[in-house]
């Protein structure tokens, strides 16, 4: 969730103007969301992985 | 191509900000806005890039409404009042994302030849700034929105900046605002003044000092 989490302070804060850096780029906030969610998933499941095998 | 907004109404606190626009730009040809701090020109140029939603706008390209961000169809760029890059990144990765050459930028401005691996933030804000609107400039858009273009930056970049505005507006329609109200009279083909929330379509610089923008004598 941590990626999630830093999204959503991205959105609401002064930072939101840097979206526009993004939207040069053709990317969307629901892009920007859904990208920020993969890697979120894909850290958590890295995380998960590695713990499994050193545990 | 030639781009329109209309019908645009924006309430800020519950008072209209903006309620009577028309604006319209040209491929081949800049546009130019000046009105007053606080009027909406800004607001304007966000609304029209697509990261502002206003309660109501009409956007038509080539006359075809067009509903969804603009930004989204990849045919717009807009340089901001503000920073936007991310400072971590460094110069070329920017140039790369962007799709501009960084050959050709320091072909024109060769002081920063030694940049091409420093991050954003090891700039100064000036040449930041040029960096910024050299990227949002040269980019492959129909459509540039430039604000404030020339703040921070010095003289010189200036000149050198207007040469390529011209240049790129051969193939791109460019609106822009900037308070440096002699560079964006001398440049632009078509001129607006956004006043009480509303467009009005300047013919004659010297309507300015009518309409109190500028004081009496400056342009006449």
């Amino acid at each position: 969730m941590f990626f999630g989490l830093l999204l959503f302070v991205f959105l609401f804060t002064k930072q939101k103007s840097k979206l526009t850096f993004y939207h040069n780029l053709s990317i969307n906030t629901s892009q920007l969301f859904i990208l920020s969610f993969i890697m979120d998933v894909t850290i958590l499941a890295a995380t998960y992985l590695i713990a499994g095998y050193v545990f | 191509m030639f781009f329109e907004i209309d019908n645009v109404e924006l309430r800020v606190s519950s008072e209209h900000l903006l309620k009577g626009i028309y604006l319209k730009a040209e491929t081949g040809k800049i546009t130019g806005i000046l009105g007053a701090n606080g009027c909406g020109k800004s607001s304007l140029l966000s609304i029209l890039f697509g990261s502002l939603s206003p309660d109501h706008k009409l956007i038509r390209i080539d006359s075809k409404p067009y509903l969804k961000p603009l930004f989204t169809y990849n045919i717009v760029k807009l340089l901001p009042q503000d920073s936007f890059i991310p400072s971590h990144l460094k110069i070329n990765t920017v140039f790369r994302l962007f799709d501009v050459s960084w050959l050709d930028f320091i072909t024109q401005f060769d002081s920063f030849s030694e940049y091409s691996n420093s991050t954003v933030k090891e700039i100064s804000g000036g040449e930041r700034r040029l960096i910024e609107a050299y990227l949002v400039i040269k980019s492959k858009a129909d459509l540039i929105l430039l604000d404030e273009p020339f703040t921070h930056l010095s003289p010189l970049y200036i000149e050198k900046f207007t040469n390529i505005l011209k240049q790129e507006a051969k193939t791109k329609a460019i609106v822009m605002t900037d308070h440096l109200y002699h560079h964006i009279i001398e440049l632009a083909d078509d001129l607006y003044f956004l006043t009480n929330g509303c467009t009005q379509l300047i013919k004659d610089p010297v309507e300015l000092e009518n309409l109190k923008y500028l004081s009496s004598g400056t342009v006449s």
